[in-house]
């Protein structure tokens, strides 16, 4: 690893009397994959749209290779080079796959031209056979594949994905870990991921950060997260744990 | 800028139809005139709103506002500075297009229906605001201008307009522009995370419907020769216009010319031949259009190419077929 892509410093934001998201620090190094897990409204989805300006944060700051880019508007970030996917896909349903790619703003230093980048990466996510099917009629899988390229046309340094395997089989799922892991080792892109999937997390991020309620309860590699107590306290409840204690002697 | 070989039937088909349209008031009864420089008006008028409500997806229920920014320009130029009416036509044009900088950058922070009755707000409020501000506008009495001299002026200055909206469409659907500006109908939230400056777009798409607006008001106070409140904000128009647009189908280039001809034509017809009646069978007309074809005659032929599964990309770089894959991964 080498330095910090992200740096994330006492985020916290408020909506009315809830606490979404409560004084969270945490880095992100260059080039690494790294998982954000919890239960249900722990505030992972809050973390991403404060990260990419989709919302303003009420204290902390966020920054992006050394500058500070807190409230941000959420284009300016996609130019900076954070790209992101959605919980559900926000993919454009009335255009062509290939229109989908092609309107992306292509990046100032692009050295390679945008249709033949659209061309690679609708291959490299096995939608090359459909550049003119109209986006709203591939199904749900495959939408998910055209937003993750699409994300690709801005050469982003850092993509945020937001439960990327939800929805998805076995197979499907080992295919998208493959496919993020090809995408890594090509671009050296840094991921975040957000998933429910946490055995699929675990295998596929070498650090993990565990959030619950609005605050971050674990941080680290992921195989010292998959034994931490809080994280299993979290998902399952205290009384599960003192009973996996005793399972486990 | 290539000239492609495929364009040129289409570009001749264009150019004999402009020169018949041209040879209208030399040849035509002074109805037929009257009739095709109100219909030249209804065309410019929807794809102005064509722009903004078809192509972002915000649905303004008020644009003729701008409309009546320009007709009051227009007059108080004519009137107050002895301006030639066109040149106060074109100079209304860009006064409608400046204010919709503010107005716009206000307004499309409203999203849905709020944007929609918080156009009509504007438009009542301007023509409100017309009635009182009688130092400026000469209030309910209004300005009178002097007769328009010649009909043939202010049929080609309508021709002018219609075709030269019509065109700006036709380019903006062939551009990766355009594409950008209909990310903000599709996904909003979406294009912002692509790196598209939605506010940029919606502002534009809602300038350039201003400048439409106003250049149609200016030469509509012209041919009428006078102005009050209640013929710069005319409410039934307002409605019209968004009619033809919708019926045509919204958010393509034919659309509105077709719903604008399509609809002036039908209303004619009823008016001349069931005056008392005529409403009732219009209204009918448009609760079964509105019913059985939502996304307008170019929008029904556009969904069942979709359902057919795909469409040749309007984009002039976007290849047919790709090539096969590279093998990596």
């Amino acid at each position: 690893m080498n330095g910090t892509i992200l740096s994330v410093e006492n985020l916290t934001k408020k909506f009315g009397g809830l606490l979404a998201v409560h004084r969270c620090s945490f880095n992100v190094g260059r080039g690494s994959i790294t998982g954000l897990i919890g239960p249900n409204g722990a505030g992972k989805t809050t973390m991403f749209n404060l990260i990419c300006g989709n919302l303003k944060p009420t204290a902390g700051e966020v920054f992006f290779q050394g500058k500070r880019i807190t409230g941000y508007p959420p284009h300016r970030l996609a130019r900076l080079g954070i790209g992101r996917t959605f919980q559900l896909s926000r993919i454009f349903k009335g255009m062509t796959v290939w229109e989908n790619l092609s309107l992306v703003p292509s990046p100032v230093d692009s050295s390679t031209s945008s249709v033949s980048k659209a061309e690679d990466l609708l291959h490299a996510v096995g939608l090359g056979h459909l550049p003119h099917t109209y986006a709203g009629t591939l199904s749900y899988g495959q939408q998910k594949l055209l937003e993750f390229a699409r994300t690709f046309m801005l050469d982003p340094q850092l993509v945020l994905l937001d439960e990327i395997f939800a929805g998805l089989n076995p197979e499907e799922m080992e295919r998208q870990i493959q496919t993020i892991r090809t995408f890594r080792e090509q671009t050296q892109t840094t991921f975040v991921v957000i998933d429910h999937a946490v055995s699929a997390v675990l295998r596929l991020c070498e650090r993990v950060i565990v959030m619950n309620q609005g605050e971050i309860i674990a941080q680290g590699p992921s195989q010292e997260i998959e034994n931490n107590e809080n994280v299993i306290e979290a998902y399952f409840g205290s009384s599960s744990l003192e009973f996996l204690m005793e399972e486990k002697g | 800028m290539k000239i492609r070989l495929s364009l040129l039937p289409r570009v001749g088909l264009f150019s004999i139809a402009l020169l018949i349209l041209a040879l209208v008031p030399a040849i035509a009864s002074t109805y037929i005139v009257t009739f095709v420089l109100t219909l030249f008006m209804y065309i410019a008028l929807a794809y102005s709103w064509n722009f903004i409500s078809g192509y972002t997806g915000y649905i303004s229920f008020g644009q003729i506002a701008l409309f009546g920014i320009g007709s009051y320009s227009c007059a108080i130029l004519i009137f107050k500075c002895n301006i030639p009416w066109f040149l106060a036509a074109a100079m209304s044009s860009l006064i409608a297009g400046a204010l919709a900088i503010p107005l716009g950058l206000i307004m499309l922070r409203l999203k849905g229906p709020y944007f929609a009755v918080g156009m009509m707000g504007l438009f009542q409020f301007l023509a409100a605001l017309a009635a009182i501000w009688k130092s400026l506008t000469n209030g309910a009495t209004g300005i009178y201008l002097p007769p328009v001299s010649a009909l043939s002026y202010i049929y080609f200055a309508f021709l002018g307009l219609a075709v030269a909206l019509f065109l700006a469409t036709w380019k903006l659907e062939h551009s990766v522009f355009g594409l950008r500006l209909k990310t903000v109908k599709e996904d909003e939230e979406g294009a912002e995370s692509v790196g598209i400056n939605t506010t940029f777009y919606k502002a534009f798409a809602f300038v350039v419907s201003a400048l439409g607006c106003g250049f149609a008001g200016g030469i509509e106070v012209f041919y009428v020769s006078y102005v009050d409140p209640t013929t710069a904000f005319p409410a039934v128009l307002n409605i019209t216009m968004i009619i033809m647009a919708l019926l045509g189908g919204m958010g393509t280039y034919w659309g509105p010319l077709i719903g604008a001809v399509l609809l002036g034509q039908v209303s004619e017809f009823l008016w001349a031949h069931f005056p008392y009646f005529y409403l009732i069978i219009y209204g009918a007309l448009l609760a079964f259009i509105i019913m059985f074809m939502p996304s307008g005659i170019m929008g029904y032929f556009h969904k069942r190419k979709m359902l057919k599964g795909g469409g040749d990309s309007p984009l002039p770089d976007g290849p047919m077929t790709l090539k096969p894959a590279t093998g990596k991964e």
